[in-house]
């Protein structure tokens, strides 16, 4: 492993997203912990950017950014203004949250190293915008427009759920 | 349905589309107005109380300040007040030219209104381009009596100062050029697919339900209701023209619009004929100098820009009144604004308090 | 190379910046003069120095946070603004040597990057701690997430026409025939979505004065007051420079006039359309947030599908076909 920028770049937006999803969990405040989403949202789509996978960046931020102003929307408008930071004193709970987290942490990390990873490095150069395009809609098009119809139905759902509680 | 959090909004006292200090408490859900409470009284002066210490000709420059767009017709309502107990005869040339400036003086307001109430929908020339005509009438005004906003023109017993040399010949050319920018103004605004969208079916109430709530004036007559004092209850020599009486149909904010436009050339015709027809003679009947009403009660009313403008005088004979009670128009058309507002959008808000016109200093009085 | 690297981003800073000055005086100007006054005309020979004073005095205010908002990020907001209005100039190309990240996809970034933008506002709105600014806030997200759809399916045409995503490319592929002529409805549509985006009139609800003071920065003063506004104009002109590059062939001269450099050309298309933007605030009443909504959801999307599918029903038509 050497020290180039590609490695500090990488390092750093790691850190940011990790960092942006800890505070995201510390904060108490629904606006906060929104911003620390996107945070971490958008360190991700820099990391794509240093996989070359610039379309997915691009779609990443345009997708969560607009998905977050929607979350911090609901958070604002379903939430009272000003609570107050009840802090939790129940140190029990506390005490079972960690076992049970270090417990996960333990089994995952179990399961990475226990993983053989086939080795081989992907040709980052052949995933252009126009390449993905192509596999999108030649080799992958059946699971493509299925995923579509899917969404075409839940939009259309929602939009009926909406409407029968408003008749209510 | 999920519920979201109420809102409680102070709109004002300071808020630039109140037009003054009036305040108005909302609870909204989102963007939907749920209730609606007017706070009025920021502005008041106790004109009313302040009038039973002063002699008649000293309440006059207080009128001014009450429905501060529009001063000649509070000017005219208390001194017409005080000539009905008197039975004054007025000199001819005093009323014309009491009629010339009390309708110019409604051209002035109305253009203030359409200005101001676009400014409120969010378009910005329309203002400056109504008060471009309107510093215009203030000229006159200017001219004529020496003040642009606050006049103290008129006098128990006729007006203040005789026109002076080519003044109307003025009148006469701000009447043609004021004929042609009302078309400039409606091919701006009127046709514009945003304003009548924000203007049309809003803010709609019946005509029962105006008279119900006591409005009067455009607020009353755009929704159907055919009624105007100038032509109904004549005063001064508003007989003597002739002129249309603009009504609207469906009582929305269109309707308001299209009848203050409309009253506004009406006025441009009272003002031609009342140029064409300008008599000789003195401008002041022969009155004593320290008047004395005599005793007894009067109501007289009269058709301000904004509505029925009606002063109640009680008089004692002294020189001073015993008590003063104005109809203040603003006031009562104000009083149907809750209702209006309920389940209505905050966009509309603005648009549907613009819409009643409603002058502040005359709303606290 | 490594100098210009690290210059070209600090002159394209200070040009924009002086765009941005000279964009508020010319539309003061022209405004003025379409309402018939003079406009701005004390500071300096014909009021040229007007908002350098403006700035002066931002920057010289006193910086006020209010008591009850949220500190950090009532600090931060301005910021969450401003920087994205600033990255997307990075991909804008102004001639085909003059670009400074020609990136593949060059038009996502661009819609991408600039909609960071609504966090910052809508994070400044909650942040101030005022009604008012919430209100505000709540309407420019709403409004930016309704419009930025219309807006990416209005270019789709543009994209299939150009085959890249690439802005360079694009402003290629308008050698012979400006989009503008054959992805019309297209161009309508990103129009009025690219007004709604930059919260112009007829789409400034976020602050509408008349209504909500002055929507999400109403507690705002001075220098962050500053950013939010300077974030507004820095993305006129950065959106009039996209409507060039995509519509009106960027660059490329019109009738072969090829006397004039490309880089006039350009200056001379993007003024049109700043000068339009200008003249649309001049003339247009504000519309209202529930027919915005329905102006965009079911005037302007289908409207931008139907110009998706046209165009590729065009394609296959031969003669006129290689237009789209």
């Amino acid at each position: 492993m050497q020290w180039n920028g590609e490695f500090l770049a990488f390092f750093l937006l790691s850190v940011m997203a990790i960092g942006g999803a800890v505070f995201m969990i510390h904060f108490t405040r629904v606006v906060h912990m929104v911003l620390a989403l996107a945070f971490t949202f958008l360190s991700i789509a820099g990391i794509y950017v240093l996989l070359h996978a610039e379309f997915v960046a691009a779609v990443q931020v345009l997708i969560y950014t607009g998905a977050v102003s929607i979350l911090m929307l609901f958070g604002i408008m379903l939430t009272k203004h000003r609570t107050s930071d009840h802090s939790d004193s129940r140190s029990r709970h506390q005490l079972l949250s960690f076992v049970g987290v270090a417990a996960f942490f333990g089994v995952i990390m179990w399961v990475i190293y226990h993983t053989p990873f086939s080795g081989g490095k992907a040709e980052t150069a052949k995933y252009t915008v126009a390449n993905l395009g192509e596999w999108v809609f030649k080799q992958y098009v059946i699971p493509f427009e299925l995923t579509s119809v899917l969404l075409l139905a839940a939009l259309v759902g929602a939009v009926i759920l909406a409407k029968k509680e408003r008749d209510a | 349905m999920l519920r979201t959090e109420e809102m409680l909004l102070n709109v004002g006292p300071q808020h630039p589309s109140t037009h003054g200090v009036f305040r108005l408490v909302i609870t909204i859900d989102g963007e939907t107005i749920t209730e609606a409470k007017p706070v009025v009284g920021y502005l008041h002066r106790g004109t009313e109380k302040l009038a039973e210490d002063l002699t008649y000709t000293q309440i006059v420059p207080y009128t001014d300040r009450m429905d501060y767009l529009s001063a000649m017709t509070n000017n005219y309502i208390v001194v017409h007040a005080a000539e009905t107990l008197m039975e004054v005869e007025l000199p001819e040339r005093a009323e014309f030219l009491r009629v010339i400036v009390m309708e110019l003086n409604r051209i002035a307001s109305h253009l203030v209104w359409f200005g101001t109430y676009l400014l409120d929908i969010g378009a910005m020339s329309p203002f400056l381009l109504a008060f471009r005509e309107r510093e215009q009438i203030l000229d006159l005004f200017n001219d004529l009596c020496g003040a642009r906003l606050t006049y103290n023109y008129m006098r128990i017993g006729g007006v203040k100062w005789d026109v002076p040399e080519g003044w109307l010949d003025q009148v006469r050319a701000f009447i043609s050029n004021m004929r042609e920018k009302l078309k400039e103004y409606e091919d701006l605004v009127a046709g514009n697919e945003i304003f009548l969208n924000r203007t049309r079916g809003i803010g709609v109430y019946s005509a029962d339900e105006a008279i119900d709530y006591g409005l009067s004036g455009v607020n009353l007559r755009a929704a159907g209701v055919d009624w105007d004092l100038r032509r109904d209850r004549p005063y001064s020599v508003y007989d003597r023209f002739e002129f249309d009486v603009p009504v609207g149909k469906n009582g929305d904010l269109y309707d308001k619009f299209t009848c203050r436009m409309e009253e506004i050339r009406q006025s441009l015709r009272i003002v031609e004929q009342a140029v064409d027809q300008f008599p000789e003679g003195p401008v002041m009947a022969k009155v004593p100098r320290v008047i004395r009403v005599p005793e007894g009660e009067a109501y007289v009313q009269m058709e301000s820009p904004r509505g029925e403008l009606g002063c109640y005088l009680v008089s004692r004979g002294k020189d001073k009144p015993y008590r003063l009670k104005f109809r203040r128009p603003s006031f009562y058309n104000l009083q149907i604004l809750p209702r209006l507002l309920k389940g209505e959008n905050v966009a509309n808000l603005v648009a549907i308090l613009g819409g009643i016109d409603i002058v502040l200093g005359e709303v606290d009085a | 190379m490594q100098a210009w690297m690290w210059l070209g981003p600090v002159i394209m800073l200070f040009v924009v910046l002086g765009f941005v000055t000279l964009a508020i005086l010319f539309e003061r100007k022209v405004i003025g003069w379409m309402q018939s006054r003079i406009g701005p005309n004390r500071v300096g020979p014909w009021g040229l120095f007007q908002t350098v004073a403006d700035v002066l005095k931002l920057l010289l205010k006193e910086d006020i946070v209010p008591q009850k908002a949220d500190e950090t990020l009532f600090k931060l907001a301005p910021v969450i603004a401003f920087v994205p209005a600033f990255a997307v100039v990075a991909v804008l190309p102004f001639t085909d040597s003059l670009v400074f990240a020609d990136i593949g996809v060059g038009l996502l970034y661009f819609i991408a990057i600039s909609s960071i933008t609504t966090i910052g506002i809508l994070a400044g709105g909650w942040a101030s701690n005022n009604k008012y600014a919430l209100i505000g806030a709540m309407r420019s997200a709403a409004q930016m997430i309704s419009y930025e759809i219309p807006l990416v399916m209005a270019l789709v045409g543009v994209i299939m026409a150009a085959g890249t995503l690439n802005l360079s490319g694009i402003v290629e592929a308008q050698k012979e025939m400006w989009f503008i002529v054959p992805q019309f409805i297209g161009f309508v549509v990103f129009f009025i979505a690219s007004l709604a985006e930059l919260n112009r009139t007829p789409f400034d609800l976020p602050e509408a004065e008349s209504e909500l003071v002055a929507g999400y920065h109403v507690e705002y003063s001075g220098f962050r007051f500053a950013f939010f506004m300077l974030a507004e104009y820095v993305y006129v002109f950065a959106m009039s420079a996209l409507t060039t590059v995509l519509f009106l062939g960027g660059w490329n001269p019109l009738f072969g006039f090829t006397f004039l450099p490309p880089l006039i050309w350009f200056l001379l298309k993007f003024s049109l359309i700043v000068f339009t933007l200008i003249w649309i605030r001049a003339t247009l009443p504000r519309i209202r947030v529930d027919q915005l909504m329905q102006l965009g959801w079911k005037v302007l999307l289908p409207l931008a599908l139907f110009n998706i599918f046209l165009s590729a029903l065009l394609k296959e038509i031969p003669g006129i076909g290689s237009y789209y």
